[in-house]
């Protein structure tokens, strides 16, 4: 490990070289950062990853049988499992997907489940991202280059080749392709994630697309090549469902492929993920998803959530009024870090304005206790400091079978006061170790 | 995998142009930079109206500082980089990740040059990376036309700036034979008027005025 470190700052030379960025607009203007890389990876040892890794597919294949459900017979809802209201209201919840199974029946093909380790060792599902999880280039391409700059590193300490990512996106689409090209679909060079979707088209042999090279013709999705024009099997979209066909959602999307939904509605064509997966990822759903393990799978859940309360609920919501201090509060329609407010750190004032917002609005917010996790070590110059850290898993369902890539983004704050992880709020990554002992 | 859109075809040949435009600005900025060690003046009053941009230069230093580096201006060599730079980041999965590298590391060595009070030696590096650049691409690059597309770009754009400044004249008809070799690999359809004028001075030897054959090499393909 020690001679990793002292490469690292090869490493973030080779991180440079290839272009490893990400891009966030401020004041209106796009800016590209590099993605600040620390050397010191986290390790998750074999026992542990083989729990880690169950918990994660049983995890994901309830969620894809909710996702079934809920688009079509709601067996879980009139069972009463889970409230019609979480997931009408939810903004995840698209009518435009009623009735509407996707090829093969996958809905949520790259799944981001995001965890962390708390200090009971223990770790805890913080939440699921069904959408367009994002992410996996960045320990993708980290590996290759930490493995050039420390190949002694990797001689010596059994780590899990990740490198097959690239392959395993690849299966999962070849999967579900309906008979055509793979397709990464982008919303273009000015996105946040450019340089994970160019990536990923290279590393799964996909071909890269934006708005203007696809176009459907008679339920039909097809490329403009110079070659004629190509039926689409599969599209990987990297882009939100309301601006992926602008004649079924937003209208003024200049970015989406109209008629798409006609091609999807049809079968024709597979796009991962399916349309309409924000109901099952939305903050208020996250909730329910231990009742989905047990209703769907009859199995107990292997992985933890935070203990969460729903101020829907009369009882939860009594006590999360009551200790609105020390939980962490998330208001359901956001993402990326925003919309989370650790009551602890509100003055008196901000805490009365939060406690009429949720009487007014209980289903908009959901509350958990704030999990004592496990800071991770990284190097700040030439000095070793802890830092709160957390993990996204990604698990890729195709027709016949559901795996976990082994390894994942560890995400670091590099504020030493802050939980938020996120690269658009100055957080940095790290490679994840799965030993093979 | 790969396959050419239309709209890669635009960015394939202007990565080309651009590229080309990088190399051979830079190259003549640095004999510039050479020239102005000794004492010597800059003619870039007859620079700019060759090139056709607007002179807002104040005295020689001036030029050669702001037409490598003005970030504002389109029309610097560091508006030219970030734009070869640009077209090869929407081509990652055609030309390949670790060509791409070389456009970034041409991309890093422009913006050190920037920043350096002696940037020769960075400039240097520019050239260097386009150059492995071009090695890599040609290895990488599976489909042909792809790689026909960007070398008629960085063709088009050679003979552009040589008729432009009156650049390496010598090599000029070969150049011309060059494109004209290259125009056939590629599935770009040329412009029938402009391609005329090409053949007559390529094929022919014909002596053609240097407005209108400038205007045929740069209005041979609509992309």
């Amino acid at each position: 490990m020690n001679d990793l470190i002292r490469h690292a700052q090869q490493i973030n030379q080779q991180l440079a070289r290839y272009g490893v960025k990400f891009g966030i607009y401020k004041n209106g203007e796009f800016h590209e950062r590099l993605f600040p890389f620390d050397a010191i990876p986290r390790v998750i040892t074999a026992r542990e990853w083989d729990s880690l890794e169950k918990g994660l597919i049983q995890r994901v294949n309830a969620l894809n049988l909710f996702l079934k459900d809920v688009y079509g017979e709601k067996r879980i809802i009139a069972d009463g499992v889970v409230p019609e209201d979480f997931v009408y209201r939810s903004p995840g919840y698209l009518p435009q997907c009623e009735g509407i199974v996707p090829v093969k029946g996958v809905y949520s093909h790259i799944s981001g489940i995001d965890l962390v380790k708390g200090k009971d060792g223990v770790w805890y599902i913080l939440e699921d991202n069904l959408r367009i999880p994002s992410g996996a280039s960045y320990p993708l391409i980290a590996r290759e280059l930490c493995r050039r700059c420390s190949p002694d590193t990797f001689r010596h300490n059994g780590v899990l080749d990740n490198r097959n990512y690239g392959q395993l996106l690849r299966r999962t689409m070849d999967s579900v392709n309906t008979g055509g090209i793979n397709v990464v679909f982008t919303p273009g060079r000015y996105n946040a994630a450019y340089f994970e979707h160019s990536y990923l088209a290279e590393q799964a042999g996909a071909v890269l697309a934006e708005a203007g090279d696809l176009y459907v013709r008679d339920s039909v999705l097809y490329y403009r090549s110079t070659q004629g024009d190509q039926r689409v099997g599969a599209v990987y979209r990297r882009v939100s469902d309301e601006y992926m066909d602008p004649l079924t959602f937003e209208a003024s999307s200049l970015i989406g492929i109209p008629n798409l939904m006609a091609a999807y509605r049809a079968g024709n064509v597979a796009v991962l993920n399916a349309f309409g997966n924000g109901v099952a990822d939305d903050k208020g759903i996250y909730y329910f998803v231990p009742k989905m393990i047990r209703y769907y799978l009859k199995e107990e859940p292997i992985l933890c959530n935070a203990p969460t309360y729903l101020p829907f609920y009369e009882e939860d919501r009594k006590y999360v009024l009551d200790h609105m201090d020390t939980l962490v509060i998330k208001d359901v329609a956001e993402a990326g870090g925003y919309g989370v407010v650790f009551g602890s750190k509100l003055t008196c004032e901000q805490l009365s304005d939060l406690r009429n917002t949720i009487l007014a609005q209980p289903r908009r917010f959901i509350a958990q206790e704030a999990i004592d996790f496990q800071d991770l070590p990284i190097m700040e110059g030439e000095e070793q400091v802890e830092r709160k850290a957390d993990l996204r898993a990604f698990v890729l369902s195709g027709a016949d079978e559901t795996v976990v890539w082994p390894s994942g983004l560890t995400r670091f704050s590099r504020n030493p006061d802050s939980f938020i992880v996120n690269s658009s709020q100055g957080g940095g990554f790290k490679d994840t170790w799965i030993l093979s002992r | 995998m790969d396959t050419v859109t239309l709209s890669k075809q635009n960015r394939l040949f202007w990565l080309g142009r651009y590229a080309e435009r990088v190399y051979t600005t830079t190259q003549y900025m640095m004999k510039q930079y050479d020239h102005l060690i000794d004492g010597g003046t800059v003619d870039y009053g007859t620079f700019c109206q060759k090139m056709g941009i607007p002179c807002v230069y104040d005295s020689g230093d001036d030029f050669c500082r702001r037409y490598l580096f003005d970030s504002l201006s389109p029309y610097s060599v560091r508006s030219s980089v970030e734009a070869m730079l640009g077209n090869g980041m929407v081509l990652r999965e055609t030309i390949t990740s670790p060509t791409l590298a070389y456009l970034q590391m041409a991309h890093t060595a422009m913006e050190l040059a920037a920043h350096s009070e002696a940037p020769g030696v960075e400039l240097q590096w520019v050239l260097d990376d386009i150059m492995a650049f071009r090695g890599s691409f040609d290895d990488s690059v599976e489909v042909e036309t792809a790689r026909n597309i960007t070398k008629a770009g960085g063709m088009v754009e050679r003979i552009s700036l040589m008729l432009r400044l009156d650049w390496q004249l010598e090599r000029l008809d070969r150049e011309l034979q060059k494109l004209m070799n290259r125009l056939y690999k590629t599935d770009l359809t040329p412009e029938k008027d402009a391609l005329d004028v090409i053949t007559r001075r390529a094929v022919g030897g014909e002596d053609i005025d240097r407005v209108l054959l400038l205007n045929s090499v740069e209005g041979l393909f609509r992309v």
